[in-house]
Parts: structure tokens; C-alpha cells; sequence
């Protein structure tokens, strides 16, 4: 009986590991998610539709307002030049998968140091997104200073569903925390 | 002995009135109602459905099917339950989300139909070793016998 129990257990293990293994996902025969066809190769948690924020989003208007001692804005075309720093990191979502993915973007200490900020800043990154309880997020302290503003993902302009124009990326944090869509960064302390 | 189980009741009946406490607090009180409705249908589901369709199935089971080769089609039953548990509701919700989500996109009637397959074959493999090494035992006892004769 115990035996049947755990080899029925042990089939559901491997057939549903995958969307957390990576290297296992062809065998996912019962698992719910399937990164390889997210875009750009990691799903989605909150669409950009769930977000409604389709055309704030897309505007060729669109600025990031950062706010400090020095405050200034950054447009679509101020952030080429400037997205030069790389990092491998995961996405880890608190409905229970993960996936790693190469991202490009600025680094956040820069951004925060031109406006008058310091390693030490509590940082609150808000996105464009209204009327959700996690469209805004802090960080400081070690993260801070790893922390990136993805422009690309996987090599790609991020898509629109991982947060373009600008997402926050960073380690140890969850997925809901590396706020999208991004329209402010504020220098709290 | 007996002392260190009344403390660890005790300690347990904290906790379990802590978490009540909390519950009740914390939670809004129509939430705590479709709570209970919740864990008063996972009963009603388990002791008026599952237990009586087990206790037929196994007593089917007993009446038609010899003691050797039902141990493997219990077994088989068991794992194959296990996975349509887990199955069957994301055969109706397949399609149900947005595509960037990459959530519920396979084929989980297919995929379920293939596991019970794998699961049939290799039941039916590791009932067929079991034979052969029953008879073998049996050969070589039978040999045993007549050579010490």
C-alpha cells in the first residue's frame, strides 16, 4: 500500500518537476506551467492585459521619473547607451515555479547615485500599473547594489508582457517584487 | 516518560487554540464559512465517494482476482488514481489562461491516457518476473526434493 502510494507520488514528482527543473520539462506530462512557451522563454505570472496597461506601456512618450536630491527623467532613448550590464537570474514566481533568464538592462545603483542617492538608499521603484497592491516595491542594501533595470531579456527587447519598457531584476526577491512596467523610482532615504 | 507526553499535549492544544485564535481573528468570517463548506466537502467527498468505491473495488478485487496478481493491480490502481487526481481537473481548465502565462497548454487527457499505459506496462513486467521466479523457486525445490530422495 505505502509502496503504491509513493510510486504514484514518485510518477507525479517527475511528470510535474519540470516547471521548476528546467532540464526536466520535456517530461512534464501533468505540470501546469511550461517556460519554453512563455515569451521570450520564461512565462508570465501578470499579463500586461491583467495590468491594463497596454497603452501607458507602449507610449513612445513614455519617461522614468526618478526622484531625489537630484531628480531627473530618463526616456526611451536615454536607456540604449546605458543598458550595458548583465546579469543570469531567476524569476522566482510565489505560485511556485521558477525560471532562469539572461537579462541586460542599467544598473540600478547608477541610476540612483545621478540622483543624488547612495549605496545605503531605501529605494521604492512604482510601476505604471494602478490599483494593484504590488505595483510598487523597496529595495536596499545588497540587492540594491546588484539590482538591474531590464531592458532585455534573453537577448531581446523585453516583451511587453515582462514589464517593457522597464522592469526591476534582482536577486533574492520574489517574482511579485521585481516590479514591470515601470514609471518612477523614488530616493526615500 | 508519561510526563514529557503531557507537556507535549499540552504544548499541542496551545498551539492547535493559538491557530483557532487566529483563524477566527484574522480571517474574515465569510471566508471561515466557505473554509468550513470546504473541509465539510472534502469529507462528505472522501467518506460517502472514495472510501465505499475503495472498499468495493478491493473487495471485487479479492473475489475474482488471485492473491499473486492482485498485489501488481493494486498497485497499478493506486499509482493510476494518484495521477488522475491530478490530472482531471486540468483537462477541463486547459485554455483557461493567457497565452504568456504558459499555463495549462498540453494535452492532459492524452498525457493521463500515456501514464496509465506506462504504469499498466510496467506493472505487467514486474508481474511477469514474479511468475518466472515463482516458478523457478518451485523447479528448483521440486529438484531439491527428488535429488535428496
Amino acid at each position: 500500500m505505502l509502496t503504491a502510494a509513493g510510486a504514484g507520488v514518485g510518477v507525479v514528482i517527475l511528470t510535474s518537476v519540470g516547471q521548476t527543473v528546467t532540464p526536466l520539462e520535456p517530461l512534464g506530462l501533468l505540470a501546469p506551467r511550461q517556460w519554453t512557451k512563455g515569451p521570450q522563454g520564461v512565462p508570465v505570472n501578470r499579463t500586461a492585459e491583467q495590468a491594463k496597461i497596454m497603452a501607458a506601456g507602449t507610449s513612445p512618450t513614455w519617461s522614468l521619473e526618478v526622484v531625489g536630491p537630484r531628480p531627473y527623467r530618463l526616456t526611451l532613448a536615454d536607456l540604449g547607451p546605458r543598458a550595458v550590464h548583465e546579469a543570469r537570474l531567476p524569476i522566482n514566481c510565489v505560485e511556485g515555479w521558477s525560471v532562469g533568464a539572461d537579462w541586460r538592462g542599467l544598473s540600478l545603483l547608477e541610476v540612483i547615485l545621478q540622483a543624488g542617492g547612495t549605496a545605503g538608499s531605501r529605494i521604492q521603484v512604482i510601476s505604471l500599473e494602478e490599483d494593484w497592491g504590488f505595483n510598487h516595491s523597496f529595495i536596499e542594501g545588497p540587492q540594491l547594489s546588484v539590482a538591474l533595470l531590464a531592458t532585455h531579456l534573453n537577448r531581446q527587447r523585453l516583451d511587453l508582457d515582462h514589464g517593457y519598457p522597464l522592469r526591476l531584476i534582482s536577486p533574492n526577491r520574489a517574482g511579485v517584487l521585481n516590479t514591470k512596467w515601470l514609471g518612477r523610482i523614488e530616493v526615500l532615504s | 516518560m508519561k510526563a514529557w507526553r503531557i507537556i507535549l499535549a499540552i504544548a499541542g492544544i496551545a498551539l492547535g487554540a493559538f491557530g483557532v485564535f487566529r483563524l477566527v481573528t484574522e480571517i474574515p468570517t465569510h471566508s471561515l464559512l466557505i473554509l468550513l463548506l470546504w473541509l465539510a466537502v472534502a469529507l462528505v467527498l472522501h467518506d460517502a465517494i472514495l472510501a465505499p468505491s475503495e472498499v468495493g473495488v478491493s473487495w471485487l478485487l479479492r473475489r475474482h482476482v488471485p492473491d499473486r496478481a492482485r498485489r501488481f493491480l493494486q498497485v497499478a490502481l493506486i499509482m493510476s488514481g494518484l495521477v488522475a487526481v491530478i490530472a482531471i481537473p486540468m483537462i477541463f481548465l486547459r485554455g483557461s489562461q493567457p497565452a504568456a502565462k504558459a499555463l495549462l497548454l498540453r494535452d492532459y487527457g492524452a498525457n493521463l491516457i500515456l501514464l496509465f499505459g506506462i504504469i499498466a506496462v510496467v506493472n505487467l513486467i514486474l508481474y511477469a518476473v514474479q511468475v518466472r521466479w515463482d516458478r523457478a523457486r518451485a523447479l528448483r525445490q521440486a529438484q531439491g526434493t527428488s535429488a535428496s530422495r
